[in-house]
């Protein structure tokens, strides 16, 4: 990239812009299809192989990047271009909701992959006692939202292609070569949904060939709208600083970038504030949203790294924005900002520099973005409809029962993918010309952000019902109906707007961008106040009315509660079942052999007998809740509970009776894990004792071995080795006893005497014991104990003595060679008056906070591993077991480079209390 | 639940809180009365980044 220091483009007047031949950006588009095809195919292969490309954080983070449609990459800059910053709301919603995800996203991969959830639909559906009606009714919302949404991806693509081929862009009269090249990359995109994104019935097996693809569009859009921004900045201008100071000296762009006092855009708190919420619900609840981000997700560890670089991607396709925006105006005119050709800078720019290799690569950035936001969407909203809209209505005329149809789900998803891509392609024809591209993509936000209250609500709130759900979804999604989509339609001149001015039937009340009267706020915002409010309002009040049903309880538990007790509630079922109807319904949505392989598994894991698959004795309660989980993983949660329910007899279960079986089952599950945490514990001490034994061991047979060898050993050496070999035998002897002895205080079995003990005369005993050692260290040791004396307690001298022993050995290793000093200090508890304070204070090292609470377990060490002084590792533990054997605690007090201080206090009066 | 669940909610609850008064409140509307410029857009976009620095540092430096 050159670095030019002034403009290539005189300014003064719009450039006529290059155009590059018809054949060789569609041919280039056809490539870039082909491309994704390869990519796709390539990492299905490897999936298949056990390689898997996708299962990693990185790839998780830019398959989230299909959030950037065309409506980032075009839509943005043209946003930028009216209101200067007023595009980033959109992007710092998202950040905002992932500083969450660690806590939300999680919850909902968690209940999604418990409960086989593969849609949002599903999701909502599936909490609120498996409602077939809301299933339908988000499915129906989210069409209704989407659509135009598809059809904004496909006009982007359209208008990207007409400005490169020189055809004229805001002409109804597009050039039919480009639209038939729109119908064509429509019908190549279909195929590629239905190719990789409906290759499984089971939705909850992810589709990794498109995952890998729609991170592969993530990559080159982000490297084509940086690269001209890049060009813009350095190869148009002469870097930031020129492009601003010119933008500054043209006053209708200046405004822009300039405060409100002095002619800028004013800041609306309010709409940014809208916009923000819009788009944190948005980045979570849009049907592809939901697809990368929860079905396709590989492993929960992902969302942590995702969920920080997630946002840097979004901070950085956003950092030329505004250049571009500036660079755009300047270049085309102010004028540009409101006949909607800022919405093609990207484009534009590098064509009228003579950039048209750059051109191509922004027009492919740009077609990846749309593509891979298609891709995406349709493949999620097929699932929807299929199973929430087609297939009940098939069950309801009996076509589903007791036929094969492990094919059946999968057609009709194709099917719908053409028609969804079909009927976006006409809107774009018809109505495409209607709106700007950022008001198409904000009425869509709106009408996900409707599933917000039954689904955030669903998660963290067990008081949520079906009815709750529904109604506050249709008084949100008529709210949303009247407030933004029939203004924004009759803004297009399809209908009369006179209800704007006078509301329905004449009532000024109900004006749809100032209902009850609030006027004055920018229309997405007050749409969005209104919409949710009632919607809220109405979740929670209608759910208020009555308490939840057995059903929605246990479904509310699943999710509440996913992380604990949620489990089993799962697992509650009552009636009767034969196993042969649960293969045989299973088997005829995934096939008999899988079906018979999943009970299989599933019987193993229950630890049932085996049964074969043709069984017609009853079945495992348990069994029908996993049939019921399996085949909403197929054909959708509302579904499956009706098929399941056709093969069964089901017995009315009363709340009461699921929140008994589920206390039971938890308290069940709490005594298994606590079970299971022993015998790790077990497993850990017989690691570490073994590990123990063998160091001494090592050295033993080392030394011994070399002696045998050589026996022309000089006696000198052979004396030293000896001395090594009596000293690891001393340590081995000592390391045994104390691991005996550690086991019978644990198992109960320890002798404790019973006498007088005199701490004092104790105390002596255990200097005179230590002296030696801190002789031979060159440390000093003196005894503190207070004037007063001191009653003697009940408890076992030779115990206490072990203790005093082992805190004062221990000071003598850590202290400073030469230079160390250790105090024992023994005295009543200022405060407690019946309690007796044994200290030992040392010079050494200290030891550091985070490992205080290690010294005192088992085979743990403190200090530097390198400098650590020979001992068992067991000292502690064992003292401190003695000491509350005796009603007493043995603790540690220090920080490091001011010593350590371990002490225990021990009750006066107190007898001997057994544990 | 991760071990290091307890320490990490209230953690990322504050920067929640945080990110949204500064990145979204009227906070937002102050940067406005740094221009005319690159002001602005620098200030918003360096508190984007710092939202995302604090973000990564919390998440990564758990023992997940």
């Amino acid at each position: 990239m050159s670095l030019t220091p002034a403009p290539l483009l005189a300014l003064a007047s719009a450039p006529a812009l290059a155009s590059l031949p018809a054949a060789l950006v569609l041919g280039a588009a056809m490539a870039w299809l082909l491309l994704l095809f390869a990519v796709a195919a390539w990492a299905d292969r490897r999936a298949a192989q056990g390689r898997s490309v996708v299962a990693n954080a990185w790839v998780y983070a830019l398959s989230m990047g299909v959030y950037c449609t065309a409506w980032t990459y075009f839509g943005s800059v043209g946003r930028a271009a009216t209101s200067g910053l007023g595009f980033l709301p959109i992007y710092l919603g998202p950040t905002l909701a992932m500083v969450l995800a660690w806590l939300v996203l999680r919850k909902m991969v968690r209940i999604a992959r418990t409960l086989r959830i593969t849609s949002i639909a599903d999701f909502i559906a599936s909490r609120h006692g498996r409602s077939r009606t809301l299933a339908g009714a988000v499915t129906l919302l989210a069409l209704v939202g989407v659509l135009p949404y598809l059809a904004l991806q496909l006009k982007a693509v359209a208008s990207a292609l007409a400005v490169l081929t020189g055809t004229p862009v805001h002409s109804a009269a597009v050039g039919a070569g480009v639209v038939d090249a729109t119908l064509l990359i429509a019908l190549v995109l279909a195929g590629f949904a239905m190719a990789f994104g409906t290759r499984h019935l089971d939705t909850t097996e992810r589709h990794e060939g498109l995952v890998a693809a729609i991170a592969f569009e993530s990559v080159v859009k982000l490297l084509a709208f940086v690269a001209v921004g890049v060009f813009v900045c350095w190869g148009m201008f002469a870097g930031p600083g020129d492009l601003m100071a010119r933008a500054l000296a043209v006053p209708e762009i200046a405004r822009l970038v300039s405060p409100p006092a002095t002619g800028g855009p004013a800041f609306d708190a309010a709409q940014w504030f809208a916009l923000v919420l819009l788009a944190g619900l948005s980045v979570l609840l849009l049907p592809r949203q939901f697809q990368v981000m929860v079905v396709e997700n590989v492993s929960e560890a992902h969302i942590r790294r995702a969920a920080w670089l997630f946002p840097v991607y979004l901070l950085a396709i956003n950092l030329f924005v505004l250049p571009i925006a500036l660079a755009g105006l300047l270049v085309f005119g102010p004028g540009a900002a409101t006949s909607g050709a800022a919405e093609t800078f990207v484009l534009t720019l590098p064509l009228a520099a003579g950039a048209e290799g750059l051109a191509l690569l922004a027009c492919i950035g740009g077609l990846s973005a749309a593509t891979g936001m298609v891709i995406v969407e349709v493949t999620a909203v097929s699932t929807m409809v299929c199973n929430d809209l087609v297939l009940p209505l098939l069950l309801r005329s009996r076509y589903l029962a007791a036929r094969d149809h492990s094919r059946t789900p999968l057609v009709i998803r194709r099917v719908v993918i053409l028609l969804l891509l079909l009927l976006g392609w006409l809107y774009h024809r018809v109505a495409g010309e209607a709106y700007a591209l950022v008001s198409i993509g904000l009425i869509s936000f709106a009408a996900v952000a409707q599933f917000a209250p039954a689904f955030f609500g669903g998660m963290y709130w067990k008081g949520g019902t079906q009815a709750g759900a529904l109604a506050g979804l249709a008084a949100g999604a008529l709210l949303w109906l009247w407030t933004l989509l029939l203004p924004a339609v009759a803004k297009s001149g399809w209908i009369d707007a006179g209800f704007l001015v006078d509301g329905a039937f004449g009532w000024a009340w109900t004006r749809p961008e100032a209902l009850l009267g609030l006027s004055g706020w920018d229309p997405m915002a007050h749409a969005v106040f209104w919409s949710l409010l009632l919607n809220t309002g109405l979740y929670v009040g209608v759910s208020l009315l009555r308490p939840p049903s057995a059903a929605e309880a246990a479904q509310a538990m699943r999710f509440v509660d996913v992380f604990g007790a949620g489990r089993e509630a799962g697992a509650v079922w009552r009636g009767r079942a034969r196993v042969v109807d649960l293969v045989e319904l299973l088997g005829r949505f995934l096939g008999r052999e899988r079906a018979a392989a999943a009970f299989e598994a599933e019987a193993r894991r229950l630890a049932l007998p085996p049964r074969p698959p043709d069984d017609e004795a009853d079945a495992d309660p348990r069994l029908v809740p996993f049939a019921e989980t399996q085949l909403a993983g197929a054909i959708g949660s509302a579904s499956a509970r009706v098929m399941v329910a056709s093969v069964v007899q089901e017995d009315r279960l009363e709340t009461a009776d699921l929140l008994r079986v589920v206390e039971e089952a938890s308290a069940l599950r709490q005594l298994n894990e606590r079970l299971q945490s022993l015998d790790r514990l077990k497993d850990d001490f017989m690691s570490s004792v073994t590990h123990e034994l063998r160091t001494p061991l090592t050295g033993i047979r080392a030394m011994t071995e070399l002696m045998r060898d050589d026996p022309e050993m000089a006696p000198a050496q052979r004396q030293q080795f000896l001395g090594l070999v009596v000293a690891e035998s001393e340590r081995l002897s000592r390391l045994v006893n104390q691991v005996l002895d550690m086991a019978k205080i644990e198992s109960g079995h320890a002798d404790w005497q019973s006498a007088e003990v005199d701490l004092g005369a104790l105390c002596d005993q255990a200097l005179a014991t230590t002296a030696e050692l801190f002789r031979e260290r060159g440390a000093v040791v003196s005894l503190q104990r207070s004037s007063e004396p001191l009653p003697r307690l009940k408890a076992d001298p030779d115990r206490l003595l072990q203790v005093l022993i082992n805190l004062l050995s221990n000071a003598a290793k850590f202290v400073p060679a030469g230079s160390g000093r250790v105090e024992l200090r023994l005295q009543r508890l200022a405060g407690a008056p019946g309690t007796v304070r044994v200290e030992v204070q040392d010079n050494g090292p200290g030891i550091a906070p985070e490992q205080q609470a290690l010294v005192f377990e088992k085979f743990r060490q403190g200090g530097d591993a390198r400098q650590r002084p020979q001992g068992t590792g067991l000292g502690l533990p064992i003292s401190r077991r003695i000491v509350e054997h005796f009603g007493g605690s043995l603790w540690l007090r220090s920080a490091p480079g001011q010593g350590a201080c371990f002490g225990f206090d021990l009750p006066l009066a107190a007898e001997e209390t057994p544990r | 639940m991760d071990k290091s669940e307890p320490m990490l909610r209230p953690r990322l609850l504050a920067l929640f809180a945080l990110g949204l008064v500064l990145l979204n409140l009227p906070l937002v509307g102050l940067w406005w009365w740094v221009g005319p410029g690159w002001g602005p857009a620098l200030g918003v976009f360096a508190v984007w980044a710092g939202v995302i620095g604090l973000l990564a540092a919390l998440l990564e430096r758990g023992d997940g």
